[in-house]
């Protein structure tokens, strides 16, 4: 179980998250959704321990940065380093032994290549991959659905269902309210930086009815165009 | 165009201000450092005006960066483009050109500025979709990179090692081991992603123990053609061979240890000075290590909590 109290963050005057208050559970699937700037990454990355905050964010089984997967929005991938050696990479990091990575390979990527020749949508994947084989027990995936093809969003749907058939802890963010729909347990809709609501699946509507409201402010005529 | 140099000058004003430093102090500081740097390295390199003209081609050469060209490629007119690339190129080797003239070395001051010029026609490549082998691919990331980046210098290290032996001179064997060492430390020049640094399920001293322990054995295993050479042809001073192999592995620890003191500052050119400084002047090491060692932990606790 993880438990988010009373979590703020701000660069210097700029405050990104105000007064979170969260609880995931074991085999629960859980949802962050909100407009871009929201708070969401600064969350992802403050309860992952890649950035400091006030608050509280405590994981009751033990150390919670050695048993998250994280996988970014935009994974980062080092010039001149094979996908297999990504792979291998984050196996060493966690001390996870694998001999065959052809195997364990269920998006098909071209592993000999170097992974910053992939497309947008098999660096997602590849490091998907990567954060799976870690064996961890706490998964944030952000926009994990982005860029990806029609086939790999089904795999990924197994994956999540299986993930919470393992009891695993899952948090992540979508754009794509279908996907929400099909995959999560909970949403929670982040406006700047506050959760403003949080939902079971029964309710998903008022959010995305909410969120359609308030995003509608456009003022394309001011570009002229 | 103007407005862009506006911006470089803003970016680089912006870089001494991350750092901690003045610019009007950084500017000066900078300049005297690099004409010590220089005049250290004409009194003490043979043939340093050849040597120094190339450092100062590579260093234009390097220093251009792939993407930032596309973004100029995709937003300015070629005409401009070109122009951009070309005054780029010639500012960066601009001070080397200077000292040269004030060595009265004319002929290769021009060299360095036609060089310059022709070197800002080519188009550099960065993804290259062949797979360069490497015998490092347990534990990535810092040597397969690296390795990859310069396997080509390998090649020339080891022909100067073979050289040693055809020539009988031992102070060349020593001179490819030192350089092995050089372009293994030039592997920690940039900072980690922070994700790369995280992801370790290890405290921040355990991280750089493992961290120091690969570079120590990659690098060995990089050494090794030109040790066994000096171990058969010159055993008599194996004393030396091991001094130096030992000044390495320190000279690389130093580099490794000074990234994660910078860890994400962009702080390339400021250890390139202290590794020259250390070249020069290597009992500055014995400060250096610990000092940053220290820094680098409590760095690295930032992430590796």
């Amino acid at each position: 179980m993880i438990y988010i109290k009373k979590l703020h963050k701000h660069y210097g005057n700029n405050k990104v998250l105000n007064d979170v208050n969260l609880a995931f559970s074991p085999g629960e699937i859980h949802g962050i959704v909100g407009e871009n700037g929201a708070g969401k990454t600064t969350l992802f990355r403050a309860i992952s321990g890649m950035e400091n905050f006030k608050g509280t964010v405590k994981y009751t089984e033990g150390k919670i940065k050695d048993s998250i997967g994280f996988l970014p929005t935009n994974p980062y991938f080092l010039s001149k380093i094979t996908g297999k050696e990504y792979l291998q990479l984050l196996c060493n990091a966690r001390n996870i032994k694998i001999s065959d990575f052809e195997e364990k390979n269920i998006f098909d990527l071209p592993l000999s290549q170097y992974a910053e020749t992939y497309s947008t949508g098999m660096k997602k994947k590849l490091a998907l991959t990567g954060v799976l084989l870690q064996k961890n027990d706490i998964f944030i995936l952000d926009e994990p659905f982005n860029g990806v093809d029609i086939y790999s969003n089904i795999i990924i749907n197994q994956v999540l269902t299986k993930l919470k058939e393992l009891n695993k802890i899952v948090v992540l963010s979508s754009h794509i309210f279908s996907t929400l729909y099909e995959t999560c347990d909970y949403l929670h809709y982040l406006k700047n930086g506050s959760i403003v609501k949080s939902v079971g699946k029964p309710q998903f509507e008022i959010i995305e009815k909410e969120m359609q409201s308030s995003g509608v402010g456009v003022k394309i005529d001011k570009l002229n165009l | 165009m103007r407005y862009y140099y506006q911006l470089q000058y803003k970016r680089i004003y912006r870089i001494f201000k991350d750092f901690g430093t003045e610019p009007f102090i950084g500017y000066p500081l900078i300049i005297v450092l690099f004409c010590w740097i220089s005049s250290s390295f004409f009194d003490k390199v043979l043939y340093a005006n050849y040597i120094y003209v190339m450092i100062s081609i590579v260093f234009a050469y390097t220093l251009s960066n792939t993407e930032h060209a596309r973004f100029l490629k995709q937003h300015f007119s070629a005409i401009n483009y070109q122009k951009i690339i070309v005054y780029n190129n010639l500012l960066k080797v601009a001070p080397f050109v200077m000292f040269l003239i004030y060595k009265m070395c004319f002929i290769e001051a021009l060299l360095a500025c036609f060089l310059t010029f022709s070197i800002s026609f080519a188009n550099k490549k960065n993804k290259i979709s062949i797979t360069i082998p490497t015998p490092f691919g347990k534990r990535p990331p810092d040597f397969i990179v690296g390795f990859r980046k310069t396997f080509w210098l390998f090649l020339l290290i080891y022909g100067v090692a073979f050289v040693t032996v055809y020539k009988d001179n031992f102070n060349l064997g020593i001179f490819s081991l030192v350089s092995v060492f050089f372009v293994c430390s030039s592997y920690y020049l940039k900072p980690d992603p922070k994700f790369y640094i995280w992801v370790h399920a290890m405290n921040s001293r355990e991280f750089l123990k493992h961290k120091i322990l690969i570079a120590f054995r990659n690098s060995f295993v990089l050494a090794l053609p030109i040790l066994i050479t000096l171990s058969i042809f010159y055993l008599d001073q194996w004393y030396i061979t091991l001094f130096f192999l030992c000044m390495g592995f320190l000279y690389m620890m130093m580099y490794l240890l000074m990234k994660y003191s910078f860890q994400n500052q962009g702080m390339e050119m400021f250890q390139g000075i202290i590794g020259v400084l250390c070249l020069l002047f290597p009992p500055i090491m014995v400060i250096a290590i610990p000092y940053f060692y220290n820094k680098a932990i409590n760095n690295l606790d930032q992430l590796l909590k």
